[in-house]
């Protein structure tokens, strides 16, 4: 319990950075933020509008104002409205969480069945071609572009064979590729972590114990080894969790996907300020509190870890 | 995958260095032999040369000029003349994937610089000064890891705007923290050494200490980071021109001309097939180098 406390009280003054970091985006453009994001618009833009611009975003008061206000008005939920289209940020978001989480948990849920599946395959057969095989297929998974393994599959299975629909729709139909191209770089990173501390929890005493016990073999892996492989896993997956999120900006690309990546894309694209830092903002926070529940999750499976 | 490779190479990071102080003359012997032996290095390492060279010599070997359009040679298939096709305005995709690796290889490297320079400066910086600089700098690391895979480098490039230079910037950037860990974490387990403290003794000051007996000692571990940090800077700076951020066409940017061909895929497979197939074997040759490279620095691992 001590340990969830320290653990969440740690998580504070990251969450205060993070803001503070996308706060200042705004303040890091190079010359004038407002003129720059009216750049490519098309139409001359009046210096009255950009007054009001200027206004709405508050930059017109002092710096730590502006920042206490970022963040009050970050903490009820409102960032900002659109330049585009003057949608307020915070619905802009929530209308495109729901696909990049189905996208992110899909790819999450494969790169765990993959990636478990091929450590374990390449930790018990060591040394054969299995092994050889499974660290190929992890080496071509985070060598390999996700955006080219996307186009691929398309070019393979939408419209070669028919199987899928070529642009992502609803539906866990349009689910299955992009899934399988965004999280086979993750699939591959967990099978090396898979296999390596496999291997080194293979060589433990209790291993020798337990096959010396007679256990079978499967028994020995699945009761015993595997349950203490799988802490060093657990941190690779927070990490990889968060990999997929910000992934997904490309992937929902390729796939024309709805979602926040798309919408993080399309606002960079066209300088709208405030839908970028508020995309920003949001991911960011969600993969603080992803690392933090994972933290607590390991506090919880392995009884040594405790915050000094 | 630099990040998980970091932590492990900060454990490596002291018996590493151990071993760099007492025979600083055959540690490079050793780890030559080592890769020498090692099958996938002398695979990636090829592939690299290979590509080097094509890059260098581009100029002179490419059959075509990569930025000539040719409407009549419009989306031809692979044959003698175009090896990889042509693509939709007739331009020669072999040329162009070739001076791609010109561009790729550029932007990798020059990433890495830019944040290994400044990662390691600072890392050796908060190792070696500890207290209230450590604090300062190691904080500020955190709260740049708070921001997960290509998302730093997507606020950099909101601030920045797009474009290929400010990729390599942001991509730069955003890999600072991992050579900042590792160097620190070196830089904390040499600094009380004898060779630092009797530098030290002899008046050697602070930034000659730093530069001529902690880097040297720091570096092996932190070169296997950089080797695979470049083939993580080539796959995001594509994926980022992939998506309009980076490299602009015309540019024979793998991943601008992948934009590009993805409107054609159901007519011309080549047109993205031959520039993925690029960034995969580049990065896959880095990789392979850089595995092995990881591999015989850790004493653990040596045969």
């Amino acid at each position: 319990m001590r340990y969830a406390l320290t653990r969440l009280v740690l998580a504070v003054p990251i969450m205060f950075g993070v803001s503070l970091f996308t706060f200042l985006m705004l303040h890091f453009v190079p010359g004038d933020p407002v003129a720059a994001m009216f750049i490519g618009q098309g139409a001359a833009v009046s210096e009255e509008q950009m007054d009001k611009v200027r206004d709405e975003l508050g930059l017109n008061d002092p710096l730590p104002v502006q920042y206490l206000n970022f963040l009050k008005n970050a903490v009820r939920g409102d960032l900002g409205n659109s330049i585009r289209t003057n949608e307020p940020v915070s619905e802009m978001i929530m209308r495109n969480l729901p696909a990049t989480m189905q996208l992110t948990l899909a790819s999450m849920a494969f790169a765990l069945v993959l990636g478990i599946s091929l450590g374990m395959l390449a930790a018990i057969k060591r040394g054969t071609v299995f092994d050889t095989a499974a660290m190929f297929i992890a080496l071509l998974g985070v060598s390999m572009p996700s955006f080219w393994l996307g186009l691929l599959l398309i070019s393979v299975f939408s419209i070669q064979l028919g199987w899928f629909p070529i642009i992502g729709g609803s539906g866990w139909r349009g689910l299955i590729l992009p899934a399988f191209a965004l999280g086979f770089a993750a699939s591959a990173i967990i099978a090396r972590m898979v296999r390596a501390s496999l291997l080194d929890v293979l060589r433990d005493n209790y291993i020798v114990t337990a096959r010396a016990k007679g256990l079978t073999e499967r028994r020995v892996i699945f009761r015993h080894a595997l349950r203490n492989a799988a802490i060093p896993v657990l941190t690779i997956v927070g990490l990889q969790f968060g990999g997929l999120l910000a992934g997904a900006v490309i992937i929902e690309s390729v796939f024309t996907r709805q979602g926040l990546g798309r919408m993080l894309v399309t606002a960079l694209q066209s300088r709208d300020f405030p839908v970028a830092q508020g995309g920003v903002l949001f991911v960011a926070i969600v993969y603080v509190f992803v690392n933090l529940i994972v933290d607590l999750f390991y506090g919880v499976i392995d009884p040594r870890i405790s915050v000094d | 995958m630099v990040g998980s490779a970091s932590v492990q190479l900060a454990d490596q990071a002291d018996s590493v260095s151990k071993k760099a102080i007492s025979k600083h003359q055959t540690q490079m012997g050793i780890i030559w032999r080592q890769l020498r032996r090692n099958r996938a290095a002398m695979i990636g390492a090829t592939i690299l040369l290979i590509e080097i060279l094509l890059a260098v010599a581009a100029p002179v070997i490419v059959p075509f000029d990569p930025y000539q359009q040719n409407p009549r040679a419009a989306l031809q298939a692979p044959s003698v003349e175009h090896w990889f096709g042509t693509d939709d305005t007739g331009r020669d995709l072999f040329s162009r994937v070739i001076y791609g690796a010109r561009i790729s290889l550029r932007v990798g490297l020059i990433s890495v610089m830019i944040g290994g320079c400044i990662g390691i400066t600072l890392g050796i910086l908060a190792g070696y000064r500890g207290g209230f600089v450590d604090n300062l700098i190691m904080r500020t690391m955190d709260l740049l890891l708070a921001f997960p895979g290509i998302l730093l480098a997507l606020a950099i490039i909101a601030v920045l705007g797009p474009g290929l230079f400010n990729v390599m910037i942001a991509v730069g950037v955003a890999s600072i923290p991992v050579y900042t860990r590792v160097a620190r974490g070196s830089t904390l387990a040499l600094k009380d050494r004898e060779f630092v403290l009797s530098a030290r003794s002899i008046g050697a000051g602070d930034a000659r200490i730093a530069m001529r007996h902690i880097l040297p000692n720091v570096l092996p571990p932190l070169i296997v980071l950089a080797t695979l940090g470049i083939a993580g800077a080539i796959l995001t700076a594509a994926g980022l021109s992939f998506i309009g951020l980076g490299a602009v066409p015309p540019t024979p940017e793998w991943g601008a001309i992948l934009t590009l061909g993805r409107k054609y895929i159901y007519q011309a497979w080549w047109y993205t097939t031959f520039p993925g197939l690029a960034i995969m074997i580049t990065v896959l040759g880095i990789n392979m180098l850089g595995d092995a490279l990881q591999d015989a620095l850790d004493p653990r691992l040596r045969r």
